[in-house]
């Protein structure tokens, strides 16, 4: 890589870190655009698209440090959740992953990082597991297993949809940056 | 739409705190980020909540936003504490005291900390110095870039919604997409310049930075970074 290749790929690297920062200022004041920008951040990150990992790294590292400074430990956690989705969308672009599969790794990854939040979440309220099962039979589902499956079936299908609409967004920049 | 800003970046001031080191503040930051994340019992969460408000008011940094939420949270946790409240609701009130205390402190550390003091930090690192170049590249760019980037998107939005002949409402995806798509090209494109200058200027990632800050005297600041200890010490020593 020489040293114009190198500079242009980190000027990159920060301006778009600025631009999803500069998002994520709006997410903190209305947290509940996380609906919108699940659709918009992951791409953002993926347009980092070095073709060299330990890049690709230090940008999602540093991106995530930069929130959790900046806006606190509730907007680094989506930062973790966005920079993870656009590491897969732009590993499996750099690997020509076909499209249908390209799609089910996202939203496989997006289900596991909101399942892992979940239980993050609820590890730090320190909510005990044996108080929630009254909860979820109050709320007319048979058992807590069959509440957890059905919200691991619409977070699936939520998942689809980020990636759909992420890829598509990707596509689309794409064709106006080259 | 127009933005205002909460965002609780740097406020100057000529505080005790503004002028501590920045490893000093780092270092109480990490210390409280694992005090208060490992911590379930609501006494000390609440005293830890009016301790950081007491220092945001105390250094002149606090915001309405940090009122309302100590307020609240203080309430919450006083009523967890002195009712006898469901299990579940506890445990969600400890949950939500916990959030409150990392945003307070998180908001201390940005409004006292200029972002510039931790890559000047870096360029000190004598040896480790070329590992840490990138870092205190993107760190310092990314930090410069962003006012921009705030302005940019304001005008994005003022040109689409002079284009649709009506002001962006938040569920018209159709303007949304056009203007992020937008700003995310423009970006690409300044970035692109920005790096072409940078190498016609002869700038080189091989060269470090120069230091601009003055190293204070240490043996003061190790005292006081031992004395920030103490309180969070002293609260897992009691109620634990």
């Amino acid at each position: 890589m020489t040293e114009r290749q190198y500079l242009l790929l980190m000027t990159k690297i920060a301006f778009l870190n600025a631009v999803s920062l500069s998002l994520l200022a709006v997410q903190f004041i209305f947290p509940v655009v996380f609906v919108l920008f699940l659709f918009v951040l992951p791409t953002i990150h993926a347009l980092t698209n070095a073709y060299h990992g330990r890049f690709m790294l230090l940008a999602g590292i540093m991106f995530i440090i930069m929130s959790v400074l900046l806006f606190g430990l509730e907007i680094g956690l989506w930062a973790i959740v966005y920079v993870l989705l656009g590491r897969v969308l732009s590993l499996t672009r750099i690997r020509s992953v076909p499209g249908f599969l390209r799609i089910g790794l996202i939203s496989l990854t997006f289900v596991l990082v909101m399942l892992a939040m979940v239980v993050f979440l609820v590890w730090l309220a320190n909510l005990p597991w044996a108080e929630l099962r009254p909860f979820f039979e109050l709320l007319g589902f048979a058992s807590m297993e069959s509440a957890i499956g059905i919200f691991i079936i619409g977070l699936y299908i939520w998942g689809i949809a980020v990636a759909f609409v992420n890829d598509r967004y990707f596509t689309k920049i794409q064709r106006y940056v080259r | 739409m127009e933005f205002q800003s909460y965002i609780p970046f740097y406020i100057s001031r000529d505080s005790w705190l503004h002028r501590r080191p920045f490893v000093l503040k780092i270092s109480w930051l990490l210390f409280y980020l694992v005090v208060i994340l490992f911590f379930h019992e609501m006494l000390p969460l609440l005293f830890l909540i009016l301790l950081l408000a007491f220092f945001l008011w105390r250094f002149s940094v606090m915001n309405r936003r940090q009122v309302y939420l100590t307020i609240a949270a203080g309430v919450l946790l006083l009523l967890a504490q002195f009712l006898s409240l469901a299990a579940l609701l506890t445990s969600l009130i400890t949950g939500l005291g916990k959030i409150v205390a990392l945003m307070l402190l998180a908001g201390l550390f940005s409004t006292t900390t200029k972002p510039e003091d931790a890559y000047q930090l870096l360029s000190q690192s004598g040896r480790f110095r070329l590992g840490f170049l990138p870092v205190v590249f993107l760190f310092s760019v990314t930090l410069i870039i962003m006012p921009t980037i705030g302005y940019g998107l304001q005008r994005a939005i003022d040109a689409e919604s002079i284009r649709q002949g009506r002001r962006i409402r938040f569920y018209m995806i159709g303007a949304w997409q056009t203007v992020l798509i937008l700003l995310v090209v423009r970006a690409i494109r300044q970035a692109e310049m920005m790096a072409e200058t940078l190498v016609n200027r002869g700038y080189s990632m091989a060269f470090g930075l120069v230091a601009l800050a003055e190293p204070g005297s240490l043996k003061w600041e190790l005292l006081w970074l031992i004395g920030g200890f103490i309180p969070g010490m002293l609260l897992v020593g009691l109620f634990r």
